[in-house]
C-alpha cells in the first residue's frame, strides 16, 4: 500500500510539474494585475508543496485505503474499458442500445449470471432513458446503424 | 416587503401544481438516494441534474434540494435494517439504530429518525427563514476582497475538515482550481492547459467531472465486492413506527440539540452533516444518564444524529444562498446548478430574484412535511428498493451518468470526460483523497480569480488590500489556520519521531 501511496504522490508532483511549467508560460501580470498565468502558477505550486507533503507522509509510513486483490483486482480495469468501449460504439449503435449493453457487459462483468435480471435491467435503462430523455427532454441522441 | 410576506409569496410558487410535483418527485428520489449504500447525495444531484434542464430554475432547484434533504432521511434506513449507512451521515446512526433493530425495535428507530428529522429539519427552515436575508443584507457591502476572502475559507475550511491528510485535501482543491483555468481566459482571451484540444477551449464543465467522481467512482470502488444486501426482518406498520411516550420524554431533547448543532455547524463551510451527526452523537452520550446504554440500542444515539444531519442540509444552504459560496460538495453542485440556469446565488439573489428565494424557502417547510408522512407511512416501499440487487442497480447507475453527461451539450466528450474523471474517482477513493474539494475549487475557481483581479485593480496591484480590510483580513486569519493547524500537528509528529530514533 505504501507503494501506491508514494505513486500517488509522485503523480500530483508530475502535474504540479506539467501544470507549473505550461503556466510559466503564461503573462504573469499584466500592468499590475494577475494575468491569465497568475492564478494557475500558484495553483501548481499549491499542488507541487502538497505533493511533497504527500510523499513525507508516505515515506514515513502513513498507509490508507485498500485495493482489491485476485480476480477482483481485474474488474475495475475491465468495468472502465467495458465503458470505454461502449462509449466508442455510441456513434455506431446509437445511444439507446449502447445504454442497454452496457447494462448487460457491467452486469455480467458484477458476477450476475441470472439472464433474465440482466435482460430487464437493460430493457428498464433503455425505456427509461428514451422516455426521460428522448421522449420528453427531446435530447437529439445519436442513432446507429438501426436508425434508433 | 418583510420576511411573512416573502414567505408567503414563496408558497404561492411552491404549491403550483408542477412545483408540489417536483417536490415530491425530489423528496421521493432523494429517500431512496440516500437508502442506498454507495450513492450518496452529491452523487444523486450531480446524476439527476441533467432531468431538470427543461425545467424553470424554481422548479429544478426545489427538485435538487428535495433529493439533498430527503437522502438525509433515506440514510437511517440502511443503517437501521442492515448495519449499513445509506450514506456518511448516517454512520452514527447505525451504531444505536441496528442494535434497536436487532432487539425488535426498528419501527421505534426509523419512527423517531424520520420525526426527529423533520423536527429539527422544519425548525432550521424557520431559522433559515428569518436568518437568512439579515445575512444577505450585511453580504450587501462585500467588496471583491472579501469575496474572494470567503472563497478562500470555504477552500480552506473544507480541505482542512476533510479527509485523514490536509495534504491530500489541498492536493485535491489545487487541481480542482487547476481544471477550472482551463479554456480561455475570460479577461484576456488566452487559451489556457488546452494542449491543443478545441473541445477543451471552452473549459471543463463541472458536470461530468462531479457525476465521474461521484458516481461512476463510487460504482467502480463498490464493484470490487459487490455484496447483496441481507436486511433484518421487522414490523414497520404504522403502529410500530410511532414512538411510544416513553420514546418521546428521552428524545425531546436530543432532538433540539441535534437541530441546533446541525444547524451551526451544516452552515460551515466544509463542515457538514456527517460532522454534525457525529458530533451530536458525542454530545448525547455526555450529556445522558445512562452513558453505558449507547451502542446497545438508545434511542437518544439515534435521535440525536439524525435531527443534527437534516438540520446540517438546511444550514448548508445558509452559505450558498445568501454568499455565494458553497460549503460541502453537494452544495458545491447546486451552485454549479444554479449558475447553469443563469442565477447569481449570493445576497444579489435575494433582492434580484425574490421569486426563486423564497419559493424554495417555502417548498422546503412543504419537502419535510412530504418526508415525515414518506418515511412514516411508506418505509416498507423504500425497503424493497433495498432488494434491488447491485449488480444491476450499479449499471444502470453508470447508464444516467453516460446519458445525463451526453446531455449536457449534446457531446461525447463529455461523456469520456465522466469515464476519466471516474477512473480518477476510483484511485481517490482508494488512496483517501476527498473529492469534495476537488469540485468546490472547479466551480469556484473562475469567481475565485475574478474577485482576485478585480482586488488588485481596486488596489493599483497591491496584495495589502486583502489584509488591511477588517472582515477580509478576518477570514483569511482563519483560512490560514484551518489549513496551518493540521500542518504543524504534522510536524510536530515528524519532530517526536525523528526525537524517537535517534
Amino acid at each position: 500500500m505504501r507503494t501506491a501511496e508514494i505513486l500517488g504522490g509522485l503523480v500530483v508532483l508530475a502535474v504540479a510539474l506539467v501544470a507549473g511549467t505550461q503556466a510559466a508560460g503564461m503573462t504573469y501580470l499584466v500592468e499590475g494585475v494577475p494575468g491569465p498565468g497568475f492564478a494557475p502558477v500558484w495553483a501548481a505550486l499549491l499542488m507541487a508543496v502538497c505533493g511533497v507533503g504527500i510523499l513525507v507522509e508516505a515515506v514515513r509510513g502513513r498507509a490508507e485505503g485498500r485495493f482489491a486483490t485476485g480476480a477482483a483486482a481485474w474488474r475495475v480495469p475491465a468495468m472502465a474499458a467495458a465503458f470505454a468501449l461502449v462509449i466508442w460504439l455510441v456513434p455506431y449503435l446509437g445511444m439507446l442500445i449502447a445504454c442497454g449493453l452496457v447494462t448487460v457487459v457491467l452486469a455480467l462483468l458484477m458476477g450476475e449470471r441470472r439472464w433474465g435480471l440482466i435482460l430487464a435491467g437493460a430493457a428498464g435503462a433503455v425505456v427509461g432513458v428514451y422516455v426521460v430523455f428522448q421522449y420528453w427532454l427531446q435530447v437529439p441522441f445519436p442513432r446507429g446503424f438501426l436508425g434508433w | 416587503m418583510d420576511t411573512f410576506s416573502n414567505l408567503l409569496m414563496g408558497f404561492s410558487v411552491a404549491l403550483t401544481p408542477v412545483n408540489l410535483l417536483f417536490c415530491l418527485i425530489g423528496v421521493v428520489v432523494g429517500t431512496i438516494i440516500g437508502a442506498l449504500p454507495g450513492i450518496g447525495p452529491s452523487a444523486g444531484v450531480a446524476i439527476l441534474l441533467p432531468i431538470t434542464f427543461g425545467m424553470s430554475p424554481v422548479t429544478a432547484i426545489i427538485m435538487l434540494c428535495g433529493i439533498y434533504y430527503g437522502a438525509m432521511y433515506g440514510g437511517t434506513i440502511t443503517s437501521v435494517l442492515i448495519n449499513v449507512p445509506g450514506e456518511s451521515s448516517s454512520v452514527m446512526t447505525a451504531v444505536d439504530g441496528y442494535q434497536m433493530a436487532r432487539k425488535g425495535r426498528a419501527g421505534a428507530a426509523l419512527g423517531i429518525a424520520a420525526i426527529g428529522s423533520f423536527l429539527a429539519g422544519t425548525g432550521s427552515v424557520v431559522v433559515f427563514t428569518f436568518l437568512a436575508p439579515l445575512i444577505a443584507r450585511f453580504a450587501l457591502s462585500f467588496g471583491p476582497p472579501e469575496y474572494f476572502a470567503l472563497m478562500v475559507l470555504g477552500l480552506a475550511t473544507l480541505s482542512g475538515l476533510t479527509g485523514r491528510s490536509v495534504f491530500k485535501s489541498l492536493a485535491a482543491a489545487a487541481f480542482g482550481l487547476l481544471l477550472s483555468f482551463v479554456g480561455m481566459d475570460i479577461v484576456t482571451g488566452v487559451a489556457r492547459f488546452t494542449f491543443g484540444k478545441p473541445d477543451l477551449l471552452s473549459g471543463i464543465d463541472f458536470l461530468p467531472v462531479a457525476v465521474g467522481l461521484f458516481g461512476v467512482g463510487e460504482v467502480l470502488a463498490s464493484s470490487e465486492q459487490p455484496v447483496e444486501l441481507e436486511i433484518t426482518r421487522a414490523d414497520l406498520s404504522l403502529r410500530k413506527v410511532f414512538p411510544t411516550v416513553a420514546d418521546w420524554v428521552r428524545c425531546r431533547w436530543s432532538i433540539l440539540r441535534g437541530g441546533i448543532i446541525g444547524f451551526l455547524i451544516g452552515a460551515l463551510p466544509g463542515a457538514g452533516a456527517t460532522m454534525a451527526s457525529f458530533i451530536s452523537y458525542a454530545v448525547e452520550k455526555k450529556s445522558s444518564r445512562h452513558p453505558e446504554e449507547f451502542g446497545k440500542g438508545a434511542i437518544e444515539g439515534v435521535a440525536g444524529p439524525e435531527s443534527a444531519n437534516n438540520a446540517a442540509s438546511v444550514g448548508a444552504l445558509v452559505p450558498l444562498l445568501t454568499l455565494g459560496v458553497p460549503g460541502s460538495a453537494t452544495t458545491a453542485v447546486m451552485m454549479g446548478a444554479l449558475m447553469m440556469y443563469g442565477l447569481h446565488p449570493g445576497p444579489l439573489l435575494f433582492e434580484k430574484n425574490p421569486d426563486f428565494v423564497w419559493g424554495l424557502v417555502a417548498s422546503m417547510y412543504i419537502g419535510n412535511v412530504l418526508l415525515v408522512i414518506l418515511n412514516v407511512a411508506f418505509v416498507p416501499a423504500f425497503v424493497n428498493v433495498l432488494r434491488i440487487p447491485p449488480t444491476i442497480l450499479q449499471p444502470l447507475i453508470v447508464v444516467f451518468c453516460m446519458v445525463g453527461a451526453y446531455t449536457l451539450d449534446n457531446n461525447l466528450f463529455d461523456v469520456w470526460l465522466v469515464l476519466l474523471f471516474g477512473v480518477l474517482g476510483y484511485f481517490m477513493k482508494k488512496l483517501d483523497y476527498p473529492p469534495a474539494p476537488l469540485v468546490l475549487a472547479l466551480v469556484l475557481g473562475n469567481l475565485l480569480e475574478t474577485s482576485l483581479r478585480q482586488s488588485l485593480i481596486i488596489s493599483g496591484g497591491s496584495m495589502g488590500i486583502f489584509v488591511t480590510r477588517p472582515i477580509s483580513a478576518l477570514l483569511l486569519l482563519i483560512a490560514a489556520v484551518v489549513i496551518l493547524a493540521p500542518v504543524v500537528r504534522f510536524l510536530r509528529g515528524a519532530r517526536r519521531t525523528r526525537a524517537a530514533h535517534a
